[in-house]
C-alpha cells in the first residue's frame, strides 16, 4: 500500500502542488502589478487632473484584491505558513502527532469543500449585481473565494498523503520571513 | 451559539489547527448551531473584508518592507546603528536594539526584524564573547520596537477595528518605540557593566558616521515620509503604502542598484504569502466579530466590567492582564482583531482614549511575542543563538521589567499618547 502511494500517488500530488503554486504565484504577480500601477496612477492623477483622480481606477481593487488574497491564502497553505499554536502537537509522541496532523487536514478538507459549495452558491446569487463604473458582475470577485476554498481543499488532500507517508517531516517548514507580525 | 463558538475556538486552537482556519471553522459551526443564520453569512462576511479599500495598505506596506529588507540596505542600517552605540559599554548588544528601531521604520514586522537582525548580529555577538542566552533575549525583546515605529502592521489592524486614523496611531507609536529603544539600550549597558561583557572603546569618527548616514539615509527617510504624508493629509494610508512600495523600488533600482527581477519576484511572492496569512485571520475574525455583535457580547462585557470593577484604573489594569495572557497564546493579528471589538466599547464606557488603547494593546501583545509558551521572536532568536528557550527566558527578566514599566506609563499617563 505504502509503495503504491509513494510510487503512483505521490508524483501526482507533487504535480498538483506544483500547478497550484504556479497558478497562485501568477495570480499574485498579476494582481499586485495591476493594483500597484492603478493606485500609483490614481495618486498622480489626483494632483494633475482638474477633477481629481480617475474613479474607475478606484474600482479595480474591488475586483482584484479578493484574487490577490485568495492566491496568498493558498500559497501560504502550500508553504505551511498559516500560524498555529503548535506546542500541543510538538509535545505529542510521533504516532499521536501524526494522527492529530492527519485529523486536522481532514477537518480542513471537509470545511473547505463545504465552503467552496456555499461560495459558489453566493456567487450565483450576486451575479445580477454589477459594479457602478466598470459594470463587471460581482460574482467574478466572489469566484476568488471558490478558488481559495478549492486550493486549500486540494492542499489538505496532498498534506494528508505526505503525513501518511513521511509523518510531520513530510510537510514544508514554515518560513519565518513570511510572517507579518 | 456563542458557547459553540467559544468551545470550538479554544479546542481547535489547542489542537494546533492554524488560527485563520480555526476562525472560519468555529464561526461556521456557530452559524450551523443557530436555527436562523444561513451559512452564506460566513462567505459574505469574509468577502466583505476583501472589499475594504484601507485593507489594501497591508500588502503594500509588507511589500515595501520586503523590497527594502532584501537588499544591501540591511547591512547599511546595521553599520549605521553600530556607529551610534558600539563605542559604549554593551554597545555590541545595543546595535540590535537601535537596529530594531531603524529596521522597524522599514519593515513594520517584528518577526522579519528578529530574523534579519538575529541572523546577522547573533553570530558576531557570540564570537565577541557575549552570553548566548543574553543576546537571544535581547534580539527577541528588541523586535517589539519594529511594530511601534511606523509603518506598523498591528497598528493598521487596530485602526481597522477601532476606527482610529492610521496617521494618529503611527504618530502615537513613535514615542513608546523610542522609549523602549532607550530602555533596552540601558538594559544592555547596565548588564555589560555588571557582568563585564567585552568592550572596546573607540573614538567617534564623524566622517565615517556621515558616510554611513548617507548610505542608510533612504531607509531612515521612509518612516518620516510616511508620517508626513499621513499627518498632513496628502494621501490615504493605502495610497501611502503604494507610494512607499514605489519608493522602495526606486531606491533599489537607482540608489543601491541591487534590485533584480529575481529579487522583485521573491519579494512580491513573500508579501503575497504574508498577506494571505493575515487576511485569512482578518476574514475569519470578521464573522466572529459579527456574531459577537449580534449576540451583544461587547456591550454586555463592557457593562459587566463597569458594574463590577467600577474604577477606571482597575478596568485598565484588568484589560492589560487579559491582553498579556491572550498575547502569550494567540498570534498578534488575531488577538487584535478579537480583542479590539470587545475592548473598544469598554474603553468608550470608561473614557479611555482609543488611540491610547491602541498603543496599550500593541505594547501588551508585543510583550507576548517574546513570552513563552508561544513567543515567536523568542523561538526564532533562541534557535539562531542555539540556546534553550528556558535559558533565554531567564535572561529576559530585565527586558520584561523595562517593557512593563513603559507599558504602565502608557496605560496610566494619557498625555504620553500624542
Amino acid at each position: 500500500m505504502s509503495s503504491f502511494l509513494e510510487g503512483r500517488v505521490l508524483p501526482l500530488a507533487d504535480r498538483m502542488d506544483g500547478a497550484i503554486k504556479k497558478i497562485s504565484a501568477v495570480v499574485i504577480y498579476l494582481t499586485t502589478g495591476i493594483l500597484l500601477v492603478a493606485l500609483t496612477l490614481n495618486v498622480i492623477f489626483r494632483y494633475i487632473l482638474p477633477g481629481g483622480g480617475l474613479n474607475w481606477l478606484n474600482e479595480l481593487p474591488e475586483h482584484f484584491f479578493p484574487w490577490m488574497i485568495a492566491a496568498g491564502v493558498i500559497l501560504a497553505a502550500q508553504h505551511n505558513a498559516h500560524i498555529a499554536v503548535d506546542f500541543v502537537i510538538q509535545s505529542l509522541p510521533a504516532r499521536a502527532a501524526r494522527v492529530l496532523a492527519i485529523s486536522i487536514q481532514v477537518l480542513l478538507a471537509i470545511t473547505y469543500l463545504i465552503f467552496a459549495k456555499v461560495a459558489l452558491n453566493v456567487s450565483e446569487i450576486v451575479s445580477v449585481e454589477y459594479s457602478s463604473l466598470l459594470h463587471i458582475s460581482r460574482s467574478y470577485a466572489y469566484y476568488a473565494l471558490v478558488f481559495l476554498a478549492v486550493g486549500v481543499f486540494l492542499t489538505s488532500l496532498s498534506f494528508i498523503l505526505r503525513i501518511c507517508l513521511f509523518g510531520l517531516q513530510g510537510l514544508p517548514e514554515p518560513n519565518a520571513e513570511e510572517s507579518i507580525v | 451559539m456563542i458557547i459553540v463558538l467559544a468551545i470550538s475556538f479554544f479546542v481547535l486552537v489547542l489542537l494546533s489547527v492554524p488560527v485563520g482556519h480555526v476562525l472560519v471553522i468555529a464561526s461556521g459551526l456557530s452559524v450551523l448551531s443557530s436555527d436562523f443564520l444561513p451559512l452564506n453569512l460566513v462567505v459574505q462576511q469574509m468577502f466583505s473584508q476583501t472589499q475594504s479599500f484601507p485593507m489594501l495598505a497591508l500588502p503594500f506596506f509588507i511589500l515595501a518592507g520586503s523590497l527594502m529588507m532584501s537588499g544591501t540596505l540591511g547591512r547599511n542600517l546595521i553599520d549605521f546603528a553600530g556607529a551610534i552605540v558600539q563605542r559604549y559599554r554593551g554597545g555590541l548588544a545595543s546595535i540590535t536594539v537601535v537596529g530594531s528601531a531603524v529596521f522597524g521604520g522599514v519593515s513594520g514586522s517584528a518577526v522579519a526584524d528578529a530574523t534579519a537582525l538575529g541572523s546577522m548580529l547573533i553570530p558576531w555577538q557570540k564570537k565577541e564573547g557575549y552570553p548566548a542566552g543574553f543576546i537571544a533575549a535581547n534580539n527577541s525583546a528588541s523586535a517589539m520596537i519594529a511594530i511601534l515605529i511606523p509603518p506598523s502592521i498591528p497598528l493598521i489592524l487596530y485602526s481597522l477595528v477601532s476606527g482610529v486614523s492610521v496617521g494618529a496611531l503611527f504618530t502615537a507609536g513613535v514615542l513608546p518605540g523610542l522609549m523602549i529603544t532607550a530602555a533596552f539600550v540601558a538594559v544592555c549597558n547596565l548588564s555589560a557593566r555588571m557582568r563585564g561583557f567585552p568592550y572596546e572603546r573607540k573614538p567617534f569618527e564623524w566622517n565615517k558616521f556621515g558616510l554611513l548616514t548617507l548610505k542608510a539615509g533612504p531607509a531612515l527617510v521612509m518612516p518620516i515620509l510616511i508620517l508626513v504624508l499621513l499627518r498632513f493629509g496628502f494621501a490615504t494610508p493605502t495610497e501611502v503604502s503604494v507610494i512607499a512600495t514605489v519608493y522602495a523600488l526606486l531606491v533599489g533600482i537607482f540608489v543601491y542598484r541591487d534590485m533584480t527581477l529575481a529579487r522583485l519576484k521573491s519579494a512580491v511572492l513573500s508579501a503575497g504569502v504574508a498577506t494571505g496569512v493575515v487576511m485569512l485571520v482578518i476574514m475569519g475574525s470578521a464573522i466572529i466579530g459579527w456574531l459577537l455583535t449580534f449576540a451583544q457580547i461587547p456591550q454586555t462585557f463592557a457593562q459587566w466590567c463597569v458594574d463590577t470593577l467600577q474604577e477606571p484604573w482597575l478596568i485598565i489594569l484588568a484589560m492589560n492582564l487579559i491582553m498579556l495572557i491572550v498575547g502569550m497564546f494567540i498570534d498578534l493579528p488575531a488577538a487584535i482583531l478579537l480583542l479590539g471589538p470587545i475592548f473598544v466599547p469598554l474603553a468608550n464606557a470608561i473614557g479611555l482614549d482609543l488611540t491610547q488603547l491602541g498603543i496599550i494593546m500593541v505594547l501588551n501583545l508585543a510583550i507576548g511575542l517574546f513570552t513563552p509558551p508561544v513567543g515567536t521572536t523568542l523561538f526564532i532568536s533562541s534557535s539562531i543563538a542555539r540556546v534553550s528557550i528556558f535559558h533565554a527566558t531567564r535572561e529576559l527578566m530585565p527586558f520584561y521589567v523595562a517593557a512593563f514599566g513603559i507599558l504602565m506609563l502608557f496605560s496610566f499617563v494619557p498625555f504620553l499618547t500624542i
